[in-house]
């Protein structure tokens, strides 16, 4: 299976290469073979080659410049999509997907059009906390960390729902964009790593693709004992918990 | 309200703090609160010297202060890392005269650079030197690019930068200005072709985003570079490191002003060149500053060696969230060739501020600790686990790797079974969570 890692040297600002290093090892802890691809800006895309492809966060400049050369494959990247092709976009990159994106001095960029949502970017406060989210995905609380200085209208199909962080819009407590089998969220850096729930997701969404694919369970102590250490943390610091 | 009154007020307040122990903000806060533009209203030097940067601008300014105080300066500076506009003006007042001059010769600051812009509404620096920009606290930082647009934003036309030329991002703010001096390290035996860090920030040009090339690095994305599209480029320095040696901890600047160093290391390498070239450019002798910066020791602390039970060790404080301050210490630890343990203490992510924010785990070169002479990797502290997993891609076999999330108990491991020589690496935040439990010998 190829799995795509999308502007690997160029949006990858919060440690997101974790992502891909540990899915990997999953996948292959499940008996696939994996073939990691990267590609960036002056490279041919052809979504349709993938089983798999991550996007992840770049400064507000990267992103610009990201978008501008992935215009040229939006058509390419949609059917894949359209697909069901698993993708997780994290940080600044999934916000490529929608119609716009205006930035800090008021200069509207064309987005990629997937999704019909709106991104506006301002130069003066950066939205950063901690995070914590259920989805319809999986049971298990997602634990993770926002970190942008946009907000995103018009999202019809959130991912979470936050009981801690900021969402799409500061007043709403609905994150990211949920479409098919892409993921698309602010919670940057290694998300799949600290959520071995939302990995073992992705791992099935993932393996499925191939046939007579059944997950074998396999257990990670170190990354449970990280997320329960971070969600036991975190969750101490809700308003209800703190005495 | 009068001025001198305000004065005298700051500095009782000061007073006051300081026997109770609290902190230099206080004074500034309650008087800018009664007057906000009270930093207008009195007479400053006509030198006024802001360091600013993401690494090492406190040992910076501690050496600066050091040799222009040696070499016959009066020097007002924010040592007691007040570096907010609060901190500023308590040290200010606290220097000036009841009629509302500044008493120093000349105003030395660590400028935090988040809050650049806030302080230099008030005055403006003389001087600028602004050491490096690189991933540094993103989790209040954003990231490297939105804090050089916060800095741009503090640098008056007026102002010389003393700019450091081998960092791309910080060469960004010399475009098309004269008042710069440009500082940097030749090419020396430890540059190396290619890029040896785990992500780099130098790949693709800050001002236009075409691909860089470089001609050499040093470490991370630091070293000689030219934009393949745009004018930015590696400048010509005026102060210029052209011979150093890590194993013998010496610089040469300029082929003929020799500074012996107290620690080695490549960051020191630039604080001590950053140092030399804004002394000199106020006018002190480089045989002068030679003398004042030899074998100087930082009073900041940040080695401290130590004994615990029959091991001896050095702790070598770095900054979480900063992979930069990791990978210089862990190039600490990896080039001593004896038998070493390794221990790493992530337990409070931060000292000022609350999170559980680890993706910068990702971001460090531990799999450089995967070297023969490390024998065992103690791990500890409430996010051991996150740094188990990280540890887990390092090709590090699973049984040198311990991991013990109690810090006292895994101090007890150390003083029984872990073998060599120890390296401790860890934050501010938590290192005396780890001295405390043994005994302190010396500090660097
Ligand atoms: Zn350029």
């Amino acid at each position: 299976m190829k799995l795509l890692f999308l502007y690997y040297n160029l949006m990858n600002l919060y440690g997101e290469i974790g992502n891909m290093r540990v899915l990997e090892r999953h996948l292959r802890d499940q008996g696939l073979e994996i073939t990691i691809v990267g590609k960036t800006l002056g490279d041919e895309l052809d979504f349709s080659q993938y089983d798999f492809v991550y996007a992840a966060s770049g400064t507000e400049r990267s992103q610009k410049v990201a978008l501008r050369h992935l215009l040229q494959y939006r058509d390419s990247l949609a059917q894949a999509i359209e697909r069901g092709v698993p993708m997780l976009f994290t940080g600044n990159s999934f916000e490529m997907l929608g119609s716009s994106i205006t930035d800090a001095n008021g200069t509207q960029h064309q987005g990629l059009g997937t999704l019909p949502f709106t991104t506006t970017e301002q130069g003066q406060t950066r939205y950063v906390t901690d995070a914590i989210a259920t989805c319809e995905l999986i049971e298990a609380p997602v634990v993770g960390f926002v970190n942008k200085c946009s907000i995103c209208e018009g999202i019809s199909s959130p991912l979470f729902h936050l009981s801690m962080g900021c969402g799409n819009t500061p007043d709403t407590q609905e994150e990211g964009l949920y479409y098919r089998s892409l993921l698309g969220t602010h919670l940057i850096g290694p998300l799949l790593v600290k959520n071995p729930a939302l990995m073992e997701w992705m791992v099935n969404r993932i393996g499925e693709r191939q046939e007579g694919f059944s997950y074998r369970p396999k257990r990670y102590e170190y990354e449970e004992k990280a997320y329960l250490a971070t969600y036991t943390a975190l969750r101490e610091r809700l308003p209800e918990n703190k005495k | 309200m009068k001025t001198s009154f305000l004065i005298l007020l700051c500095k009782l307040l000061r007073l006051a703090g300081k026997m109770v122990g609290k902190g230099s903000s206080l004074p500034g806060r309650v008087i800018l609160k009664l007057d906000p533009n009270i930093l207008q209203k009195i007479k400053l030097p006509e030198q006024i010297v802001a360091v600013t940067g993401s690494n090492g601008k406190t040992s910076t300014v501690e050496m600066i202060a050091h040799v222009l105080q040696s070499n016959g300066k009066k020097v007002a500076y924010n040592k007691e890392g007040s570096n907010q506009i609060e901190g500023v003006t308590t040290f200010l007042l606290n220097d000036c005269t009841l009629s509302g001059k500044v008493k120093s010769d000349l105003i030395l600051m660590e400028s935090d650079e988040r809050f650049a812009r806030h302080t230099f509404r008030h005055f403006t620096p003389t001087h600028y030197v602004i050491t490096n920009l690189y991933r540094d606290q993103m989790t209040r930082n954003g990231h490297p690019e939105w804090v050089y647009d916060i800095v741009g934003e503090s640098i008056h036309d007026g102002t010389h930068l003393v700019l450091n030329a081998d960092d791309p991002l910080v060469s960004c703010f010399g475009l098309g200005r004269k008042n710069v001096t440009w500082f940097g390290v030749d090419r020396l035996p430890f540059s190396t072709d290619r890029n040896t860090s785990l992500y780099n920030d130098g790949r693709y040009c800050p001002n236009c985003k075409a691909p860089m090339e470089y001609d050499y690095y040093h470490y991370n994305h630091i070293g000689s570079y030219h934009c393949t599209q745009c004018e930015l480029h590696r400048n010509d320095t005026a102060y210029t490191v052209t011979d150093a040696s890590l194993e013998d901890s010496y610089i040469v600047i300029n082929g003929k002003y020799r500074i012996d160093l107290s620690f080695s290391g490549i960051y020191h390498f630039y604080n001590t060149l950053a140092t030399f070239a804004i002394c000199n450019l106020l006018g002190v002798s480089g045989e002068d500053i030679v003398s004042s910066l030899n074998r100087y020791t930082m009073k900041s602390g940040r080695i401290v060696n130590f004994t615990a039970g029959e091991k001896e060790g050095t702790l070598l404080t770095s900054k979480h969230e900063n992979s930069i301050s990791y990978d210089q210490s862990i190039r600490v630890a990896v080039q001593d060739k004896r038998d070493t343990t390794v221990t790493v203490i992530v337990d409070a992510i931060s000292r000022k501020y609350y999170t559980s924010e680890t993706s910068w785990l990702w971001d460090i070169d531990f799999e450089l600790l995967a070297a023969d002479s490390v024998k065992e990797i103690i791990l500890t502290g409430r996010y051991c686990n996150d740094l188990a997993v990280r540890f887990s891609y390092c090709g590090i076999a699973p049984e040198k790797i311990h991991v013990i999330e109690d810090i006292g108990e895994a101090v007890t491991y150390m003083k029984d079974h872990a073998p060599g020589y120890q390296y401790v690496i860890t934050c501010f935040s938590d290192k005396d969570k780890f001295l405390d439990k043994v005994e302190r010998r010396t500090e660097e």
